[in-house]
Formats: C-alpha cells, structure tokens, sequence
C-alpha cells in the first residue's frame, strides 16, 4: 500500500502522549494517527505541491523529538522583568511551553495563557469546543500528522470584551533534531482585543529539525486581533505550519507572518471569513539566500458577504533561493458584498533566485469585488540609478530599496524594539548577499 | 590647467545616443563657479539627455566627446562618484521608493556625500531649517520618499535633498514645470541658497518664468541636439517673445 511507504508507525507514541489526555483529545489523536497513515502522500501533479517534494516532510527515519527542557537566552528585546512592554511572556521549547508569565492585572480579567495539552484537561470547557474544530474534517496529511503528535503547544484565551493593550509574546526555540510536532489555540472572545507575537527561531545556525506545527485561531464578534508570525530559524530547518483562522461577524484579523529562516518552508494559512463586516488583512514578508526554499500557500475564503479581505506578501530572493506563492480568494455562493484583493510581489536579487506566483480565484456569485496583482522581477533600475545620483553607492542603494520593500510589512510587528531586531536580521542578511 | 582653476563643468563636443539614436550632436557647454546657466529649448531638443548623460544614467551612451568636472573626467565616474564630488541632479520625474522613510533617505544620501554620518543632533535642526525654507510640514520626513506625493511635493523633496546636500553644481531638469507660482518661489529660494562664489546651477527649462526670480548669467538655445545660442539673461527674453522658430535655421 502506498501509505506504509510514507513513514513508520508512530501508535506507540500516540499512545504515550494520549495516556494521560481525556478521552476525547485521546480520540482525536487517533484519528489524526489514523487519517495520517490512511493518506498518500500528496499528489506532485497537483498544483499546492507541484514546486516542494512532500517526501521531504515526510519524518522519514527522523524519531518524535522529547523537547528540551532549557529555553536557552532570550533576545535582549524581550524581558525585563517587567510587564511594562508585554501582557504576557511564553516561552516554548521544542513545541513545548516551559513556562508562562502574566501580567497579574490581565489574568485577573481572565487572559489565560496556558500550555494546550494541560489546558486540554484543566479547561476543557474552553478548550474542547474550539481544539481541531478549523481543521478541515478530512485533515491534510501532513496536519494531521501534527494534530496526532503535538507534544506541547500553547493555548491563548482572550476573554470576550478584554482589550490588551501590550501584546502577548510567545518565544518558541527549536534545538531538538528530529521530528517535532506543536500546536496552538488562539480564541480571542466577543470585543476583546488582543496582538499575539510567535517568534521562533532556532537554538543554533542549523537548526536540525522538522516542525510540523498547527495553529487554530477564532477572532469572535466584533473581536480585533493582530497575530504575528516571525520564523528566523536556521538554514536546515523544515517548517510546515499550518494556520486556521475563522472571522466571525465584524471581527477583525491581521496576521503579519515573517519568514526569514529555515531552509525549507512549506506552510498553509487559510482564512474563513464567516461573517458579515468581518475583516482580514494578511501581511507577509518572506526573505531567501543561499538554497532556500519558500512555498507559501494562502486562502481567504469569504463564506458569507458583505465582509473584506486583503493579502499582500512580498518576497526577496538572493542567491539560489526559491520561492513558490499560491493564492485562493475564494467567494461563496452566499458571498456577495465580499471585497477581495491579493498581491504578491517578488524582487529577486540574482539570476539564479526564482519565485513562482500562482493567483487562484474561485468566485461563485456576482456584485463582489476583487483584485490580484502578482509581479516577479529584479529591482528596478531607476530607483538604484535615483538613490546613486543621491551618494549611495550601487550595493548600499539596493539595501536600501530591498528594505523599504519589505518596510512596511515590518512596521506593522507590535514594539519598535522587536521591529528593530527583525531590521537588524533583514540588514546583516542583506550585507551579505549585495 | 590645474584642476584649482579649471571651470566646474566643462562639456567638449558631447555626443550621446540613447537606444542606438543620437540624440546630443556635438554639444558644448562651460559652466564656472560662480555662475547660473539656464538651457532652453524644445521637448525633445536633448535637454534631459544632457542632464542624465553628466549624472551617468546608464540607457544613455557617449559616442563621442568628453564631459570635465573640476578638469577630472566625470564620464568615467560611476554615478555615486559623481554625486560624492559635488554633482546634483533634480529629476524632473523623481522616481518613488516605497517604505524608504524621507528622514532616513536624506541620512544616508548627506552621510554618502558628506563622507561621514552627521550627528543627529546637529542633523535635526539643519533639515527642520530647510523644511522651513522650502515651506514643507516637519509630518513629510515620515513618508516615504515620493510615494503618492504630488508633483508639487516631488519638486520640494528635490530641493529638500539639494539644499542638504550643497552641490558644487546642480543640475535642474525641468523643476520649474508644473508647479503653482507659490511653489515656484519656493523652488527659487532654494536655488537662490546654493548660489555663490564657490558653486554652479545649470536650469533646464522650457520657460522663461523661474527666470524671473532666479537671474541666470547665461542662457542657451539647445536645439537639435546642439546649443545654438548663448546670450545673458535678455536671451530668455527675446525667446519669450519671439519663440524658438527663427533660431531653427541657426540649427540647420
């Protein structure tokens, strides 16, 4: 059979894990275990999989890494003992939360920040009505390999009406080689306002390890949320997230996802937008050098009408570096009144970089609009002309026009002292490819 | 000659061709410190091709002739190089730079000239001053450089950046046209500052208005790709009235 060629076995260790779950989390893992094994692996003809081999997701002869126990140093923008700047501080080790940190004041209005498998136990009434309800009912392999073999995760609760006006921080460090496996929960209540920072990156340059990682987020009525996404892990990391988010009625998304690390990315960020005034923005900055390798596939999928959604990625591509960008902007048959609109735009600054821009729109009734603007190109030679005449010599002005193309997108990360790190990362990556 | 006493500019029977067509046939012009030159002419007279051809834009090609800064020759400078020496070009059609901030444009293109950064302190109330010259709202520094800006607002970011960097020799293309006659005056103060015994403008324009508040010391006739008269600044003048016709024969 052409599933038993996909992998080993992994019941042993769903089992373990399921031990001390209750009996419906432990039902899920299985059939996630079981969804997993039953599933090929995907097409390669297929378009979603046509620029990355899915064997290379696969966990292979990788075993389920035991996360480590020792954050290791926190990048000095983080903590200084204060809440001054953050309304919560966790950190994650390996896909396992190690400790958490609240502002007193927003846990006693009700901010819960809590590792997802516990919270799984201790607060099932909240957990359990919301934990794989995104996730499609026929899982994709390799999320359902996730949903079956999260080790740890974290589960964030924002409680209807709360509005946090510091950002919730989650640093999540990979050091383990082999195969990891993290979920996260997000539920942001009716009215409450909450920015969610996931920053992860690696415990060393490398970063032997394989992140199959699964997040849910559900913004409630007339909820605003901004939930960013930073991946700065090293050059032989394989991350494979997958993000769920659904909109209800007058909600209000922002996700700002930056990847700048790992060496083979392949992630899925799908968006229901299921009520009307609802609203999502989704940003996204992808940075490649060496062989890197990007694939970026993204859905905003207006159920309902009368709501909007808007997606601008942009992608800079030194070296041999790759990139693969697929859109769906999907309008129902109840869609009409949804505004639409994508743009992915990609610079590359070799001859040996190339991007794939791939717009899909499946728009089933009339009196929408929608827009979508792809371009792949290298920088422009009237701007390095016009910044030259200015004194910048020819590698200086392409820094700085790389980083202005990728500006905005950074400006929109809560905290100028974290925005400052990511610049910092763009800037001593950019020197070294100009 | 030394190069002490050399003029700023001197361009020696230039001839350039753009996309294999020769536009500059045999152009002349000396420009010294001192002095303000403006260059007259048609569209399409070559006008824009003399000002990307000295600023080193690379669609355009010299095919013949020489162009002198200072008696070094500018022509086998790279664009940088040639901003770094004192060359200034104000873009008729500036282009935009998205999510590059005005404020940090203008610190890396002074601490590229200048040769080193200048402090904030002393960095600040230099541009709030010029902001205040060129009558622009402090709020502009934050936006990015000539993204949505209006032409107006284009043409007051060129002179921000003029001023600031104090070119030996700036060249203006055409940074007089389209503006109202308030941001004309504005545009003139700026010119206005830089004139003295040390430095050089070159104007490029269609019209003899900006003439009226910044008096040039020479004016030439370009047409064809040639400069066909040179005169004071009672040339405009007489072009004013009696328009380019009769000096086509002159071309010829």
């Amino acid at each position: 059979m052409e599933s038993t060629r996909t992998g080993r076995s992994f019941a042993a260790d769903v089992a373990r894990l399921a031990a001390d779950e209750p009996a419906w989390l432990r039902a899920a893992r299985h059939d996630a275990l079981a969804a997993y094994e039953a599933a090929g692996l995907p097409d390669r003809a297929r378009h979603l999989w046509r620029y990355t081999d899915p064997a290379k997701l696969l966990p292979g002869d990788r075993p389920l890494a035991e996360p480590g126990t020792e954050f290791g140093e926190l990048p000095p923008d983080y903590h200084d003992g204060t809440f001054e700047k953050v309304a919560a501080l966790v950190l994650v080790r390996d896909g396992r939360l190690l400790r958490s940190a609240l502002d007193p004041e927003v846990a006693d209005a009700g901010l819960l920040v809590a590792d997802l498998r516990a919270a799984a136990t201790q607060h099932e009434a909240l957990v359990r009505p919301h934990l794989f309800a995104l996730a499609q009912a026929q899982l994709e392999k390799f999320e359902a390999l996730s949903a079956a073999l999260f080790t740890g995760g974290d589960f964030v609760r924002v409680p209807a009406g709360l509005a946090l006006n510091r950002p919730v921080r989650i640093a999540h460090r990979v050091g383990a080689a082999g195969l990891l496996a993290s979920r996260s929960l997000v539920v942001v209540g009716d009215g409450a306002q909450a920015e969610i920072v996931y920053d992860l990156a690696s415990a060393d340059a490398r970063g032997d390890a394989l992140l199959h990682a699964g997040a849910e987020v559900h913004v409630g009525a007339g909820a605003r949320l901004r939930l960013v996404f930073i991946q700065t892990a090293g050059s032989a990391f394989v991350h494979a997230p997958v993000i769920r988010c659904r909109l209800a009625r007058d909600a209000a998304l922002e996700t700002v996802t930056v990847a700048l690390g790992g060496g083979l990315v392949k992630s899925l960020q799908a968006t229901e937008i299921a009520g009307r005034g609802a609203s999502s923005r989704a940003l996204g900055i992808v940075f490649g050098d060496g062989r890197r390798h990007f694939d970026h596939h993204t859905v905003q999928d207006h159920v309902v009408g009368h709501n909007e959604s808007d997606l601008d990625y942009r992608t800079v591509l030194a070296g041999r570096a790759r990139s693969a960008y697929t859109g769906n902007l999907r309008i129902g048959l109840e869609g009409a009144g949804a505004s639409a609109h994508q743009r992915n735009h990609n610079l590359l600054l070799s001859e040996s970089a190339r991007a794939d821009t791939i717009p899909e729109l499946e728009i089933l009734t009339n009196d929408v609009a929608c827009s979508h603007a792809a371009a792949v190109g290298p920088i422009d030679e009237e701007q390095v002309f016009f910044c030259t005449s200015r004194g910048l010599d020819p590698a200086t002005a392409r820094r700085v026009i790389v980083a202005g193309f990728l500006e905005p997108v950074i400006a929109r990360i809560p905290g100028e002292e974290l925005q400052q790190r990511i610049r910092g990362v763009l800037t001593s990556r950019l020197e070294a490819v100009t | 000659m030394s190069q002490n006493d050399a003029p700023l500019l001197e361009v020696d029977d230039l001839r350039v061709a753009v996309d294999g067509k020769e536009i500059l046939k045999g152009l002349s012009l000396t420009v010294r410190a001192g002095e303000t030159h403006a260059i007259m002419g048609r569209n399409g007279s070559g006008k824009s091709t003399l000002s990307a051809t000295i600023m080193g834009h690379p669609r355009y090609v010299v095919t013949g002739g020489s162009v002198r800064f200072r008696g070094e020759d500018l022509l086998a400078l790279p664009v940088h190089e040639r901003a770094r020496r004192g060359v200034f070009l104000s873009f008729q059609y500036p282009v935009a730079l998205p999510g590059v901030a005005v404020s940090n444009f203008l610190r890396q293109a002074v601490k590229a000239v200048r040769g080193d950064a200048v402090p904030a302190k002393a960095f600040r109330p230099l541009v709030k001053e010029t902001l205040e010259l060129l009558e622009i709202p402090e709020a502009f520094v934050r936006r990015y450089v000539n993204d949505g800006f209006s032409g107006g607002e284009k043409k007051r970011l060129e002179m921000l950046q003029m001023v600031l960097l104090e070119p030996a020799l700036a060249i203006l293309d055409e940074t007089d046209s389209g503006l109202d006659i308030d941001a004309l005056k504005v545009v003139s103060a700026a010119i206005n500052r830089l004139r003295d015994a040390g430095r050089a403008q070159v104007l490029i324009t269609h019209y003899q208005r900006i003439l009226q508040y910044v008096r040039p010391d020479r004016v030439h006739v370009l047409l064809g790709g040639r400069i066909v008269k040179s005169g004071g600044a009672e040339l405009a003048e007489e072009l004013e009235r009696t328009g380019y016709d009769g000096l086509d024969a002159e071309a010829a």
